[in-house]
């Protein structure tokens, strides 16, 4: 039994996610510094608060690059479910539903398309994410609507022993963990996704495996749109636009390769929250946020090279 | 009736066939529905389109140096060497050479790091280039006040101008387009430019320079996202966001035209048909006085149309060495831009 659980935690943890986890420490420990009344239930719960969006989304995106494909939809995804949310979910709960369904065909028909006519993932879901654009800006053409009152009863309760924003980056760990590790679609994943050829050649259905990883991310980013919703308490189609390429540094810093195969559900969560609290630190340096961006940038590129050099001492 | 066969499958073989055939059916149907005037459509797109072409030729040669190349530094490139130029300038009251020269040299700069970031730090080029982006951003961001000046006079009514009823940039992107055409099929470097996109240790084996030819591909890239912001700029003044909506649509225009995204095959004709057709889209959405949305739908739903009727075509069809490459005959590999990032190449190339 113990054995199985340390095997379990090592597949939770995964390869490379010494360097990310260590990142996540660092950037915490100077946001205490920094400002030390952070270290509190509700301090934790507001940092952490603006990172869970991104941590649902960063999971979609790491879903798709396990299978070596990009998703250059996320944001506007994120964007198009938050709009529903506040948009339709709001006042019409069955019609909202629908939509969100719908959403997650129409992401399985991306995947389908991907496999069937070869096309590169990269550019289709560029195309996608216009239309994501569009419907959301359709939904609510200026930012507004509310959240629906469930969720915001949800979202101001007062959780025990941990913050609500805490309990939700650990369902979002566990949930990225099962459906790598214990579904049969995360085998599929992850096996098309380290040899394309000896998945197919095993006689595996690569028309199957995407539509059901990309209707999987898009449940994630349902799930984005939906802490989104109940942290903003409105919906906004172009707010989320930078969560397409700080997910994609996310994935990657969190140990995932663009080459597929690899990937880390811890990682990867940790990959996003070093993203977003990188800018919460800076934010409370007081630094111009003119300055911010640019620091983001040498953040991001220091880490991610740091990780070569980690992995490289390791071996 | 064989020979109508044949010469469709060779037609349906050109790459770039598919966004041209997209492109002149918008075209037909603006003329048709709106009467608008059929040449004006035609110059009117062009003029827009050739700031996209700029940037979508050295996107090309990026994509096509293969091994996961991208370059998402061209929307802040466009918009740091344009405000650097303008600067400089300072109205007409600098030196007009000086200040492209500045602009150039940004380009130079930015394209100087992300190739550093690449080789020596072995970051992958989707997050280096991402990242200097967001420095060369930061920069724009803090010299926000020099947004006050304006392109001269002389600048703008040269971008603005027309010779026999063609606007003056698109002859100026036209010529650019015959001399990159020139240097990727009729030099040394543009077949190194290929052979290293279509397998980078053949191409090493064989005594080429992967490294050299990478980053010349990063240097073009740049200085003609430089050019483009710095025509646009002064084409439609200045702006902090000028060079934002060219970030992803310049991979779009390469891919569209039918050049590979996995690298090793490109043409610089596909760059013209692709800008046209997405230019077309938006005047086509506009002259129908549709929303803003429904034109970013309309614009999606074409660009997957497009992609999709093209299918294997364009991304694996013509592609000879593709067929049977190491990632085997699974087209999926080719759907994805970054397949080709395989960490041991990163190591590689950055001399470990």
């Amino acid at each position: 039994m113990a054995r199985r659980i340390a095997s379990s935690l090592g597949e939770a943890l995964g390869r490379d996610v010494s360097l990310p986890l260590l990142a996540l420490v660092v950037v915490f420990i100077a946001i205490i510094v920094v400002q030390s009344s952070v270290f509190s239930y509700f301090g934790i719960g507001l940092l952490l608060g603006s990172a869970v969006p991104l941590v649902f989304a960063t999971i979609a995106q790491g879903l798709v690059i396990g299978l070596s494909d990009i998703d250059l939809g996320v944001g506007y995804g994120v964007g198009l479910t938050n709009a529903i949310c506040a948009g339709i979910l709001a006042s019409h709960f069955g019609l909202g539903l629908l939509c969100l369904v719908c959403f997650v065909a129409g992401y399985a028909a991306l995947g389908a398309l991907i496999s069937v006519r070869r096309v590169p993932a990269i550019v289709v879901t560029l195309g996608a994410s216009f239309i994501w654009l569009g419907l959301g800006e359709n939904i609510l053409p200026t930012p507004g609507g509310s959240a629906p009152g469930w969720l915001a009863t949800i979202y101001s309760a007062n959780t025990p022993l941990l913050p609500l924003p805490l309990w939700l980056v650990i369902v979002a760990a566990a949930a990225a963990y099962l459906v790598l590790f214990r579904t049969r679609l995360g085998l599929m994943l992850r096996g098309y996704g380290s040899n394309q050829d000896a998945y197919v050649a095993a006689g595996w259905s690569r028309v199957r495996v995407r539509m059901l990883t990309y209707a999987c991310a898009a449940v994630f980013l349902i799930i984005a749109g939906l802490t989104l919703t109940g942290l903003t308490e409105s919906g906004d189609p172009t707010g989320s636009a930078n969560y397409t390429l700080l997910s994609v540094a996310g994935v990657i810093l969190g140990g995932g390769a663009f080459s597929g195969g690899r990937i880390s559900a811890i990682g990867m969560i940790c990959g996003a929250l070093v993203m977003s609290l990188i800018g919460s630190l800076l934010g409370l340096l007081s630094i111009a946020p003119s300055f911010a961006t640019g620091a983001e940038g040498v953040i991001m590129l220091a880490v991610i090279a740091g990780r070569r050099f980690w992995s490289g001492e390791n071996k | 009736m064989t020979n109508l066969r044949s010469l469709g499958s060779r037609l349906a073989r050109i790459p770039w066939i598919w966004s041209a055939l997209g492109a002149v059916l918008l075209w037909l149907a603006i003329v048709v529905f709106a009467h608008h005037n059929p040449g004006g459509t035609i110059t009117a797109d062009l003029e827009i389109g050739s700031f996209l072409v700029l940037v979508g030729l050295g996107q090309l040669c990026v994509i096509s140096s293969g091994n996961g190349n991208i370059d998402l530094s061209i929307p802040n490139v466009m918009t740091l060497s344009s405000i650097v130029a303008l600067t400089v300038g300072a109205g007409g009251r600098g030196s007009t050479v000086l200040a492209l020269a500045c602009g150039l040299g940004i380009g130079l700069c930015v394209a100087t790091c992300s190739i550093f970031c690449i080789f020596v730090l072995g970051i992958p080029p989707f997050v280096s280039t991402l990242g200097m982006g967001l420095i060369a951003q930061s920069v724009v961001l803090v010299r926000e006040e020099d947004l006050r000046n304006v392109a001269p006079a002389s600048a703008t009514q040269f971008v603005t101008s027309t010779v026999f009823g063609i606007p003056t940039i698109v002859l100026l992107v036209l010529g650019i387009t015959l001399l990159l055409a020139l240097l990727l099929h009729r030099t040394g470097f543009g077949r190194g430019v290929f052979a290293v996109g279509q397998s980078r240790r053949a191409a090493d084996r064989s005594g080429l320079r992967p490294t050299a030819i990478i980053a010349g591909c990063y240097v073009i890239s740049s200085l003609l996202a430089a050019t483009s912001g710095m025509a646009l700029a002064a084409s439609t003044g200045p702006s902090i966001t000028l060079g934002d909506p060219y970030l992803l649509i310049s991979v779009g225009t390469v891919v569209l035209g039918g050049s590979l995204i996995l690298g090793g095959r490109g043409n610089v004709t596909g760059i013209w048909t692709a800008a046209l057709l997405l230019n077309l889209i938006v005047t086509f959405v506009y002259v129908l006085r549709f929303s803003v949305a429904v034109e970013d739908i309309f614009e999606g739903a074409v660009i997957i149309a497009v992609l999709s009727i093209g299918g294997t075509s364009m991304s694996l069809g013509t592609a000879g060495p593709r067929r049977r490459g190491v990632r085997g005959t699974d087209g999926p590999s080719a759907a994805s831009g970054e397949a080709a990032v395989p960490l041991a190449t990163m190591e590689e190339s950055a001399g470990l």
